[in-house]
């Protein structure tokens, strides 16, 4: 005889229902490729965030010797980095000069060796933009102007250090990208949810002004405003002028495509069960319908953010993204976009930058895969109780 | 009696023939101008082949008077010619006579030359380019200012069918350039533009080739715009070597439309252009290329464009206006400026340094000892601002007397690498001695908007580059002279308000050398205000990029450089090995 | 349907002039205007220029004569730096040999756009299919590296590549057409003098040594684009219950996939469809600058550069006019795709 099923109370106490960001997390646990993304991601936001204490210099600092030249085009010192035990050490830098091709370099110096300390004070910076201090976390502490320095990535043309600028530089990309999905898709999938499901008045005024917003030139409108800001205006004033253009032209598709499944959703059997229940219309489009479409949003999300990423870069190929005095990947990307032929094959070392935009990029959409595997219920997942 | 009467006509109309039969002949004149070897590096060369060298746009205008880019220049300095030589010297006109009066000149032409078309030429078309074209008050061309002396023009007088008078109001240094730089254009297939009042769009990028004739050494083939622009040779041009041949050597020359730099050097890599005018940065690669035919010169004498910082001195901040006022605040920034940090940092080091107005190499004088130098060092500018009476405050920053920090704005052109890395080293120094300056890169018309509008217009500083043509001093006058309309660092001089001593002395000077013919005398006083105008720092000069040519040697020969990077010298002795 | 087809239609062009007069507004914000620059030579030319283009007049003074014009003579207007009429410039300024900004707009955005699709498509659908194991990682990697890289890196990277490390030049021919040695070259539609020549064997086989970097560079980025939509639809639509259902009634796989989920996988990307084109502009864009390719895209892009006001505009309405057809094609496109939507 079977054993009577034991009460509902029961079950519910000794397997309790699990809330749905746990069970996301579940099954995006198994996507190793998503969580190698995501501890990326991670790790770089948590780099940009503590980008002057992570290196041994600011951004902006010009490095020279003691005879007031430049220490332009040091290549990467990390293949200069030895270790005496577990103490690393670098070598002076000293300067050399072929003649045959006329080109300037640089070599170690054997003679005076300098220790990478911990902990150094170096150039005033200001930590998580709040606190004022000059402590990095390493360096080898040595006066501006001694050959005992440590460009972890080498230097750019003015000497200033690549592993500050690109840290600094990263701020802009992995904040400007979130932020413009956030507004621009909080805007357009109201849109589109209101469009696709009332229909009528409602959607043909919405579409035309989808329409309008799309057809307005992207390009266009950035070279307007990098022409019409006052110079009076901080230069920060033109990444929000950037992220402003770029959520008007972003929110657009998005609200198209989502009307599109709105309008296919709202006359699927359990929207029509869910309204004889007596659900409100609104009930209906958060509750019920958007969460179906779920699984594209993050695909776009993932797909916009890093589209950003990638525009700011065009944009300094154009020669109206950020200027000087910020920073960005893009702006670092300009620099080896001069005479690409000559820096790559001189100064290699400047397309560094370039690999972390494909890295940041890479992960955001392997992140995003794995986002949409662990929301969609019905998607298998392997390894993952549901 | 009837067979002598034929014979005669016969022979008449055989010579008829035969005489018509020439003019359609294809040919140089019987007096063709005769190129000396001497001319040429590489010795006469063969006739036949063709080559190719990029141009960095498309031409906007076939039109050689209205045409105002480096693009367009690119192609019609290669249609069309004046009579006159860049030297000066009598080419497409046989000979040149200046009036014992010195206010006009007698050109004599070649005879037997004919444009393009095979239509010869005549001292109506000179008469027609200058009085009808150029000096015509509806045509839109830069050569006006070239011609224009005391507010009217030069008459024109044809004499006979070969000779041309021009006699200018007053004696007028820049007759003899105005002349070289005027090509000649046929009165045959324009007259009817000029009457309906249609020159300023005739010749655009529209036009068929049969509606075009020039003097230069190629016509027109094809026009594919984004793609190129094909020349064929000029079967009627007017020059031949020594040994006879008529120039041009070439059959004919391709010029690809490319506007992406790096996309240009890679074609000249990769072998598909024979010559190229490369920039600092490119020379490294190239040296790499040498082994393969190619061949780098770097020139002494280099650019003649003026790299600037400016100082609006007629800014509405009072403590600005003082302070921009005061020479020896101008020349701390000349102190303050590294120029050898920027040439290394913009030109790969082919640069050199300036102190003062850019001209000519023919009136220079800025590499003499005895120039005034303001060259970097720090510890001067910084006594100069002392001088001053500027005091550092406890955050680094100088302060005026009311407090107030020495803070301003730098602008520069975004988009122009050059000019911003310039504002930011100049800036990075400035800190250094206690001055903030503050780098906005704008918008090109933005800038010209900032300099030019307003009185007194509202930038504080600003970087910039002006070009000067040729450096000819007579251009300057618009820069300098106190009422130039490109005065735009101090328009007050031009109302007469607080001009000080030195600009007087300059205004006289410009107007004095404008307004002689003797060589020596115009190096005098040119010498005198360029001395005067680096002493006293209106601009803060910079630096001059070193003129650089690249070419094919196992590919080109003859081959003599290019002007402004653009316009190729001598095109007519070129030839393909 | 039809009733909502023709309001649609009708709706066009109001649409279009207020699209037109938001961006007349927005390329005049910035200071300055087309002769701006000739201040530097002189007040006199910038005051002749100003008289021949008209561009110190009042905005709206300028904007009625462009439209008046257009309503009443189909006049567009004229370029301001070389003369020519609006639309010849943008569309058919060339030749029969050389080909017109027109023509290869279309070859290439197209060309790109069918490859992209074709590509991307069986790629999508592969990496729902066949879950897991080192192909599908294979293909997502593929997907996801050309989406990485930034266009105009990968244009002159590849070029660079081709020239530095190939070194294409050295591989020459002597052309029978030409009559002259020929040696492969990057950038541009064409080496040598085939721009001139009459259509050929020979001109068409150079022409796709030219057109293949320019489709890999535009089709790069959306490629994979596409083929994270494709998969991600996919995943979602094959794991359904009604897939399941039809699986369990014994269907074969292959109507499964194809005939049942495709269908509702496409819904998003069929919405999209009438953007892909202008949203391939700036891809098509970096790759006609660098690539040198003398398309609409080029030539807009200049004007838009040198404030040649009268070509953008009509450069503008072009696009935008695409994108409201394309929309309206892809609504009906949806509509038929999925019965149960409908346009009130």
């Amino acid at each position: 005889m079977n054993a009577p099923s034991p009460p509902l109370a029961t079950l519910e106490n000794e397997h309790p229902a699990k809330s749905q960001g746990l069970l996301v997390w579940q099954r995006f646990r198994h996507n190793r490729a998503g969580l190698l993304a995501g501890a990326v991601l991670v790790a770089l936001a948590l780099a940009v965030l503590f980008a002057g204490f992570l290196s041994p210099y600011t951004s902006s600092a010009f490095h020279e010797d003691a005879n007031s030249v430049a220490y332009d085009y040091v290549p990467p010192m990390l293949t200069w980095l030895h270790f005496d035990g577990l103490q690393p050490y670098v070598y002076a830098l000293k300067r050399t000069y072929n003649p045959l091709t006329g080109v300037k370099g640089y070599a170690e110096d054997g003679d005076q060796r300098y220790d990478v300390r911990w902990f150094v004070r170096g150039e005033a910076y200001r930590l998580l933009g709040l606190f004022q201090t000059n402590v990095h976390l390493l360096g080898t502490g040595e006066p501006p102007t001694s050959a005992g320095q440590l460009f972890l990535l080498g230097t750019d043309r003015f000497g200033r250090d690549l592993w500050s600028r690109i840290l600094y530089g990263g701020r802009v990309a992995l904040g400007m990208g979130p932020l413009v999905v956030l507004i621009s898709f909080a805007f357009g999938i109201l849109m589109g949810g209101l469009s696709g499901f009332y229909g009528g008045l409602t959607d043909t005024w919405i579409q035309r002004l989808v329409e309008v917003a799309m057809s307005l030139p992207r390009l266009a409108l950035l070279l307007a405003l990098s022409a019409t800001l006052p110079p009076e205006l901080p230069p920060q004033a033109r990444f929000w002028g950037i992220v402003f253009i770029l959520v008007i032209v972003g929110w657009a598709p998005l609200a198209r495509v989502l009307r599109g499944q709105v309008l296919a959703l709202r006359e699927e059997e359990f929207v029509q069960a869910s309204r004889a229940l007596g659900a409100g219309d609104l009930r209906l489009i958060f509750r019920h319908i958007l969460p179906n479409t779920l699984g594209y949003l993050v695909v776009a999300a993932t797909l916009a953010a890093p589209s950003v990423i990638l525009l700011e870069s065009v944009l300094s190929f154009f020669g109206f993204g950020l200027q000087e005095p910020l920073v960005s990947w893009g702006v670092l990307m300009g620099d080896l976009l001069e005479n690409f032929q000559y820096q790559i094959q001189f100064h290699p070392w400047l397309i560094l930058p370039g690999v972390f935009i494909f890295v940041s990029v890479l992960a955001f959409n392997y992140l995003g895969d794995a986002l949409r595997d662990a929301i969609d219920p019905f998607t298998v997942v392997k390894g993952a109780q549901t | 009696m009837k067979k002598q009467m034929l014979l005669l006509c016969g022979l008449v109309a055989l010579g008829w023939g035969g005489l018509s039969a020439q003019a359609q002949q294809p040919g140089p004149p019987n007096v063709p101008f005769v190129v000396a070897a001497t001319q040429m590096p590489d010795g006469p060369g063969r006739r036949g082949g063709s080559l190719t060298v990029d141009n960095i746009d498309n031409p906007k205008t076939f039109n050689p008077i209205t045409q105002n880019e480096a693009s367009s220049s690119a192609v019609t300095s290669l249609l069309y010619e004046a009579l006159l030589d860049s030297s000066g010297r009598a080419s497409l006109a046989q000979s040149l006579e200046v009036s014992p009066d010195q206010k006009g000149v007698t050109l004599r032409l070649r005879p037997g030359v004919r444009f393009s078309d095979g239509v010869p030429l005549s001292a109506n078309d000179v008469r027609f380019t200058l009085q009808q074209v150029v000096f015509n008050p509806a045509v839109n061309t830069r050569l006006k200012d070239a011609w224009r002396v005391g507010g009217r023009f030069p008459d024109v007088e044809v004499v006979d069918d070969l000779t041309v008078k021009i006699t200018a109001p007053v004696t007028f240094s820049g007759l003899l350039s105005a002349l070289a730089s005027t090509p000649i254009v046929p009165q045959h297939l324009l007259q009817s533009a000029v009457k309906d009042g249609q020159f300023n769009a005739a010749w655009g990028v529209d036009t068929a080739t049969s509606a075009m004739a020039g003097l230069g050494p190629f016509k027109l083939d094809s026009f594919a715009p984004g793609q190129q622009v094909a020349l064929v040779r000029n079967p009627f041009y007017w020059k031949v070597d020594e040994e006879g041949t008529q120039l041009p050597y070439l059959d004919d020359l391709v010029i690809p439309v490319v506007t992406d730099d790096n996309v240009r050097l890679l074609r000249f890599s990769n072998g598909q252009t024979d010559i190229y005018p490369p920039r600092p940065e490119d020379v490294p690669v190239l040296r790499q290329q040498t082994s393969q035919g190619v061949s780098i010169s770097v020139q002494e004498a280099g650019t003649v464009d003026m790299n600037v910082i400016a100082f609006n001195q007629d800014s509405s901040d009072p403590n600005l206006r003082s302070l921009f006022r005061d020479v020896r605040f101008r020349q701390a920034v000349s102190f303050a400026s590294n120029r050898q940090g920027m040439i290394s940092a913009n030109l790969n080091g082919l640069g050199e340094a300036r102190f003062g107005p850019g001209i000519s190499p023919l009136f220079w004088i800025g590499d003499e000892p005895t120039f005034p130098r303001f060259a970097f060092d720090l510890n001067r500018a910084a006594s100069l601002l002392d001088q001053i009476g500027l005091k550092t405050g406890p955050d680094g920053v100088r302060q005026f007397a009311n407090g107030e920090p020495v803070e301003f704005t730098l602008l520069t052109v975004q988009g122009s690498t050059v000019l911003s890395n310039d504002a930011v080293l100049l800036a990075n120094d400035l800190k250094k001695i206690g001055v903030q300056a503050n780098v906005r890169p704008l918008d090109l018309n933005a800038v010209i908007d900032q300099l030019l509008s307003g009185t007194p217009p509202p930038y504080d500083a600003v970087r910039i580059t002006l070009t000067g043509g040729d450096g000819d001093p007579n251009l300057l006058r618009s820069i300098f002279s106190s009422a130039g309309n490109l005065h735009f660092w101090k328009f007050s001089d031009g109302q007469g308000q607080d001009v000080p001593a030195w600009q007087q002395q300059v205004d006289a000077l410009l107007e004095q050398q404008a307004q002689s013919l003797d060589l020596a005398q115009r190096v005098n006083l040119l010498s005198d205000f360029q001395t005067v105008v680096a002493q006293n720092q209106p601009l803060i000069f910079l630096y001059n990029a070193q003129g650089l040519e690249t070419f094919r040697a196992d590919r080109v020969g003859n081959f003599t450089g290019t002007t402004e990077n653009t316009t190729l010298l001598s095109p007519e002795i070129l030839f393909r090995r | 349907m039809l009733n909502y087809v023709l309001r649609r239609l009708v709706t066009t062009v109001p649409l279009l002039l207020v699209i037109s007069v938001i961006v007349f507004w927005v390329i005049n914000l910035e200071p300055g205007n087309y002769c701006t620059a000739l201040r530097l030579q002189g007040e006199a030319r910038y005051l002749a220029c100003l008289e021949q283009t008209g561009v110190d007049q009042a905005l709206p003074v300028q904007y009625g004569r462009w439209i008046w014009g257009i309503f009443t003579r189909f006049d567009f207007g004229f370029s301001f730096q070389n003369g020519q009429p609006v639309l010849k410039q943008l569309f058919t300024a060339g030749s029969w040999e050389s080909g017109t900004p027109l023509l290869w707009t279309l070859v290439l955005s197209f060309g790109a756009m069918a490859l992209s699709w074709l590509l991307a498509l069986p790629i999508g659908i592969y990496a729902a299919t066949h879950r897991g194991g080192w192909r599908e990682g294979a293909v997502n990697l593929l997907g996801f590296v050309g989406l990485s890289v930034p266009n105009f890196v990968l244009a002159v990277g590849l070029l660079w590549a081709l020239v530095v490390v190939f070194q294409v030049g050295t591989h020459c021919w002597q052309s029978a057409q030409l009559a002259q040695n020929v040696c492969l070259g990057v950038s541009g539609l064409f080496d040598g003098n085939y721009v001139s020549a009459p259509w050929s064997f020979e001109k068409v086989w150079n022409l796709l040594w030219h057109l293949w970097p320019a489709f890999l560079v535009i089709g790069a980025s959306n490629l994979a684009a596409i083929v994270r939509y494709v998969r991600g639809e996919m995943l979602g639509v094959l794991s359904e219950p009604y897939v399941q259902t039809a699986r369990s009634k014994g269907l074969r796989e292959r109507v499964v996939v194809y005939k049942h989920a495709l269908k509702n996988a496409l819904n998003p990307l069929i919405s999209m469809l009438g953007y892909w084109l202008p949203s391939m502009f700036e891809g098509t864009l970096v790759a006609a600058m660098i690539l040198q390719l003398p398309t609409i895209e080029k030539v807009y892009w200049t004007a838009l550069r040198q404030n040649d006001q009268y070509v953008v505009m009509a450069g503008l309405l072009f696009f935008s006019a695409i994108l409201i057809v394309g929309n309206l094609a892809s609504d009906v496109l949806l509509a038929w795709v999925n019965p149960k939507i409908r346009y009130e």
